[in-house]
């Protein structure tokens, strides 16, 4: 094939040339122009091989449905490793290159190899080498000579958007039935969104001969665009519908373009009170022998390189039906002032106006013949054709334009779970059951002509609006019908007959697949990879299928289609990310004291808030600092900003009843004033938070779940209220961003205290471990709880989180007199260990309970009942032998968190194991020490266990968990 | 609140000795216009110039309701997504039986203790709430081009009406939106991810 540019016809600009490269040679094209129609133009015929065998490759198709032409492009705003030259508007500097075969497509050092291997590298032979001989052996090789395009470090410069909006009606296609029910719908006062993936309306219209409204059809096109923009209607070109989702809802991609490429490209999440699905159709090839050779095109795409571009993509044409429409390109290459084309009709009697009218041009046809060959090696250079009764013709042609009928594009639908029926008169897959508000119009509901299109594309709109339009008046030189569908050459060798040309499926192919009992159209897919290209087998799935049914005695429709997932094309992702990227990739939390954090020298960590994990200020390095916070706790003070702590506001007359159906510990005596350490479960019985539940007075109570899942929480308590006990009269109010809450921790806290001037008495007997004063420090409202994580003095103090870091900064300059230092989340997390306090999620499992942590004496005195209960009697939960949290000591090497617990007896690895170190740090206070959930480990008190972790075997002694001050004296100072 | 755990005696008036700011680090209690934005044609401010409670009620009773109405000195509105104005208070519908009142700042505090007051039993409850969230009001042509960016506002057609607010996700995050105006939103986030949704709406582009 020898593709040229014709001396006029197309829309292209012809006044505008543009420059370009490919394969880094130096070529033109005019404005209009894709990359497609201008490397044809320059009489471009390989641009690629083979995913598998390495053959050569050619354009197969003018747009989104080519399986073949796949190049790295890069334009003035970034780079695409491998799109279809289809989808890609040439515009001046723009890079291309073929992404496989090498050196180049022209000459590839691999194909000779494949081409003699290729008899054992069928379908599948991968999967079989995977058991024998050895994948591995050639694994390397195979990567290296397979895929599509590579990663390049070009900066991309495009502008990313998105848009989430509604409308009344979403018309999907700008081809002749969406542009009808467009243009019908305007004056009826409803917001419509026609959208379509060409830069121009119309569709076939482009390139298709045809008059509408006494117009040539693109103009009517564009004069229906122009009204309904005037009627306030949308018109997205260039955009993809690319999913559709229940609700209808819709996903749809609309890029951008300027004279240096692609500028941007906009994600909308569109939903549409009505759909009018009129997607259009595409040409469905024939598969005979060489029929992947370059030059083997798709017969409407022939048409749209003539008719919308000026391109021949051939000079010496032949044209292969067995569908009325081969006649229509013909015609158009007639008329083009191509050389006549021969057409080879499959079907011993085609309609008698289509041979007519071809006939008429100049343009000799055969009836009743198939292609048996192609020749030619890198391109086509003729064929072979076979009569009925054997006879061998060869023709000489460098074009094959391919008609075996029509596929209508049903991915959206299907999207939404409609199953596609094969109709027998149409020869297609079809959606007669559309999903609800949708309405089909056009080639997409299996109509060929274009009257037919433009009265469905009225009588959808009639549908939406309940008006009438008069259908546009059309004329064309002649209407497509149908044809007899071949959907595969009766002669030639299978093994050479391709199927799907991305991945290199061939009828014998699908035929072993057949054989090997992969007769389910999924297990054909997967296991030949037949429609698993990007292509998502536009051209190849039918015919594929079709003979799959042939091969297992069964009716299309058994056989059935894939499933079709959005989305539709191929899509950036960087267009889908949008912001989503470095800092916008997750919403980072900040405390009201982030900034202060900063300037202290903090060295942030994620703790699902930005909370710092030590301070630079407080030593040299990691461990000196966390060693100087800890110190600064056991024999000073410290300042911890625990705005995070989660706050919840339970209210009501039955606050204190509803929370105790939720807390271990009972809630029915807790005082006002007095604050409750508890667990909550799950209903199996599982902790999934603890934390403190103050009781501000009967009706009012402030729970403190942890930090982590402090939303979690108010949302478990909303759950029930208002699934189980609506009728409780109990009111539930997250408050925890309302306030900010710095802790003092340490012997000198109530120094510290003193100096930020509270309002009310803070003495040791007015104040005492474990209860809530509510009043003023420093002048501003505060509640202030005496709790303890560190198992030091300790006062939490809440503040409006306006005030959250002049607190904290007051706290550290006043308590400079005091020794007071920042403490980090790392320090804050070793004293609680030192203390022998539970950490959530570290020393808890997906599998313990208050039974496992030594609550067994509060849960049995709660006579009432609370979430879990139940759980917490059943023998499961009972067993001795539970994991049960105890701490450690070394009695040789250092304990490390992970380090698992080997069973008594067993000295080396591999093991039978009974627990794991949940906890572990190197305390100034107490040394190495450790915390672990250990089979029976409540009972075991004082034995030696071994620990394996990191490669290393150490011994430890099972003790209590309380490694400094057990009698808690500290605590009440 | 500033008595539930006290006996009524006299307390000694503590200066005010801590500087309050806003959510973005700015000075509290003001309208502090922000940096222009990657779009144009829109305006973008931090508002700490109001107040803000969370009323909540234990049941949906109207003469419950009717009394929170009274101790606040404001409609509540009863319908979803709606707002009442009065004079200087604003009433936000979130649940069937829980609101969002905007109030003179100053007086935040006197109102949650006048519901306390009113409901010694707790039937229904104020939190104040000025801090939970960080207000922004964004004007302009573009605004609400800006916030579908982030997410679906309203599925009305027309968008959604003055006057009326809607819980949503905007930039994957909760955010409150209301329109006051044509082109006038009031938005509201939580007040962690303040910082986050500001850089989210510095990063915006257009065509």
């Amino acid at each position: 094939m020898t593709g040229f540019r014709l001396s006029s016809g197309g829309h292209v600009d012809r006044a505008k040339q543009i420059g370009f490269s490919f394969n880094g040679r130096q070529m033109t094209g005019f404005a209009g122009d894709t990359l497609a129609s201008a490397l044809l133009a320059n009489g471009v015929r390989t641009l690629a091989r083979s995913f598998k065998y390495h053959r050569p490759r050619g354009i197969h198709a003018a747009g989104v449905e080519d399986p073949n032409a796949m190049l790295a492009v890069q334009d003035g705003y970034g780079y695409d490793p491998a799109i279809r030259a289809g989808q890609v508007r040439l515009v001046e500097g723009l890079q291309s290159k073929s992404v496989t075969g090498w050196p180049s497509p022209d000459f590839d050092i691999v194909a000779p190899f494949t081409a003699a291997a290729a008899r054992f590298m069928s379908a599948g032979f991968y999967y079989k080498t995977l058991k024998w001989p050895n994948w591995s052996w050639y694994e390397e090789a195979i990567r290296r000579a397979a895929g599509f395009g590579s990663p390049n470090q070009v900066k991309q410069n495009r502008v990313r958007l998105h848009r989430h909006d509604s409308c009344d009606v979403l018309i999907i296609g700008a081809g002749p039935a969406g542009l009808a029910a467009a243009d019908a719908l305007s004056g009826f006062e409803l917001d419509v969104v026609l959208a379509d993936d060409a830069m121009r309306p119309g569709g076939s219209l482009q390139w298709e001969k045809a008059e509408i409204d006494g117009q040539p059809g693109h103009a009517w096109a564009a004069a229906v665009v122009s009204r309904l923009q005037a009627a306030g209607g949308r018109y997205l070109p260039a955009s993809f519908v690319t999913g559709a989702y229940e609700g209808n809802f819709f996903t749809l991609l609309q890029s951008f373009h300027d004279d240096s490429g692609v500028a941007g490209e906009c994600l909308w999440k569109l939903h549409a009170g009505r759909v009018v699905f009129a997607t259009g159709a595409v040409d469905r090839p024939l598969v005979f022998q060489n029929n992947d050779r370059p030059g083997v095109m798709l017969s409407s795409s022939a048409r749209r390189f003539i008719g919308e571009y000026g391109v021949a993509p051939g000079r010496q044409p032949l044209v292969y039906c067995a569908d009325d429409s081969g006649y229509l390109s013909a015609l158009a290459m007639t008329e083009a002032g191509l050389q006549a084309p021969i057409v080879v009709d499959t079907r011993a009697e085609p309609p008698a106006t289509c041979v007519k009218a071809a006939r008429a041009q100049g343009v000799s046809v055969h009836f009743g013949y198939q292609i048996a060959d192609v020749l030619g090696g890198k391109y086509v250079r003729g064929v072979k054709l076979a009569a009925a009764d054997g006879r061998i013709t060869t023709l000489a042609c460098d074009l094959v334009a391919v008609a075996g009928g029509v596929t209508p594009l049903v991915h959206l639908a299907a999207h939404r779970g409609t199953r596609p029926v094969y109709d027998a008169e149409v020869a297609a897959f079809l959606c007669p059951q559309l999903p609800d508000g949708w309405v089909g119009a056009g080639a997409v509901t299996g109509v060929r002509t274009l009257a037919r299109a433009l009265e469905q594309g009225v009588t959808a709109a009639a549908t939406i609006s309940r008006g009438k339009t008069a259908v546009p008046a059309c004329n064309v030189e002649i209407s497509p019908a149908g044809g007899e569908p071949l959907w595969r050459s009766s002669v030639g060798k299978p093994a050479k007959m391709f199927v799907d040309l991305q991945n290199d499926v061939k009828v014998s192919d699908v035929a072993l697949a057949a054989q090997e009992n992969y007769s389910s159209v999924e297990h054909l897919k997967r296991y030949t990879t037949l429609g698993m290209g990007t292509d998502q087998g536009r051209t190849s799935n039918i015919n594929g299928l079709a003979i799959l049914a042939a091969q297992t005695g069964r009716k299309m429709d058994e056989v059935g289609t894939t499933t079709f997932r959005p989305p539709y094309t191929a899509t950036r992702m960087h267009a889908i990310a949008h912001n989503r990227q470095q800092d916008g990739y997750a919403p980072r939390r900040l405390m009201p004291a982030h900034n202060d954090h900063i300037v202290l020298r903090a060295r942030f960590d994620d703790f699902g808030w930005e909370r710092p994990d030590w301070y630079a200020c407080n030593g040299p390095d990691r461990e000196a600092a966390i060693t100087a916070e800890m110190n600064a706790v056991r024999t000073a003070v410290a300042v911890f900003d625990a705005s995070p702590l989660g706050k919840i506001e339970v209210s009501g007359p039955d606050a204190r009843g509803f929370l105790n159906r939720f807390y271990v510990s009972n809630i029915a005596g807790l005082k006002p004033g007095c604050i409750r350490y508890s667990v909550m479960l799950r209903e199996d019985g599982i902790i999934f938070d603890d934390g403190v539940l103050a009781c501000i007075d009967d009706g009012l109570f402030l729970a403190g779940p942890t930090s982590g899942n402090a939303e979690v929480v108010a949302a478990w308590l909303e759950k029930w209220r208002q699934t189980e006990w609506p009728d409780l009269k109990v009111a539930i109010s997250p408050v925890t961003s309302n306030w900010a809450v710095i802790a003092l921790a340490g012997p000198r806290a109530r120094d510290l205290l003193s100096r930020l001037e509270p309002d009310f008495d803070i003495s040791a007997v007015a104040f005492a471990h474990m209860h809530l004063r509510q009043g003023q420090v420093s002048g501003v409202p505060a509640r202030v709880a005496r709790v303890s994580f560190t198992g030091e003095l300790q006062y939490e103090i809440s503040v409006p989180a306006r005030y959250g870091a002049a607190l904290l900064q007051k706290a550290l300059d006043i308590g400079k007199e005091l020794d007071a230092l920042p403490i980090g989340m790392e320090a804050w997390l070793r004293l609680r260990l030192e203390k022998g306090y539970l950490h959530l999620g570290s020393d808890t499992s997906g599998r313990t309970t208050p039974l496992d942590i030594g609550m067994g004496g509060i849960v049995s005195k709660k006579a009432l009942d609370f979430i879990g209960k139940r759980s917490l009697s059943l023998p499961f939960n009972r067993a001795e032998d539970r994991e049960q949290l105890v701490g450690l000591r070394p009695l040789s090497g250092r304990i490390e968190i992970g380090g698992r617990i080997m069973a008594p007896g067993e000295t080396s690895v591999p093991c039978k194991t009974v627990g794991n170190v949940t906890s572990a740090c190197d305390s100034p206070s107490a040394g190495n020490i450790a915390m672990a959930l250990i089979e029976g480990g409540a009972k075991r008190m004082g034995e030696t266990v071994r620990i394996y972790a990191d490669g290393k075997v150490t011994e430890a002694e099972i003790c209590s968990p309380v490694f400094v001050d057990p009698d808690n004296e500290r605590l009440h100072l | 609140m500033l008595s539930s755990l006290r006996r009524p005696r006299q307390r000694k008036a503590t200066p005010v000795t801590l500087q309050a700011r806003s959510a973005l680090g700015h000075e509290f209690g003001r309208r502090i216009p922000l940096g222009p934005l990657g779009i144009p044609d829109v305006t973008v401010c931090e508002r700490t110039d109001f107040g803000c409670l969370m009323l909540s009620s234990c049941v949906d009773d109207s003469a419950v309701i009717g009394r929170l109405e009274a101790s606040v000195g404001c409609s509540l509105p009863r319908a979803s997504g709606a707002v009442v104005v009065e004079g200087a208070y604003t009433g936000i519908w979130l649940t069937p039986r829980s609101w969002l009142l905007l109030c003179p700042l100053e007086q935040e505090f006197a109102l949650v203790d006048g519901v306390g007051l009113a409901f010694p039993e707790r039937m229904a409850h104020a939190s104040p709430f000025t801090d939970f969230l960080c207000w922004f009001s964004l004007g302009g042509d573009n605004a609400e081009n800006l916030l579908k960016q982030g997410g679906f506002i309203s599925l009305a057609k027309g968008g959604l009406p003055v006057g009326h607010t809607r819980r949503t996700r905007i930039a994957s995050i909760p955010i409150i939106v209301s329109r006051e105006k044509s082109d006038d939103w009031l938005v509201a986030v939580e007040r962690s991810r303040a910082r986050y949704f500001h850089n989210w709406m510095q990063n915006l582009v257009t065509t």
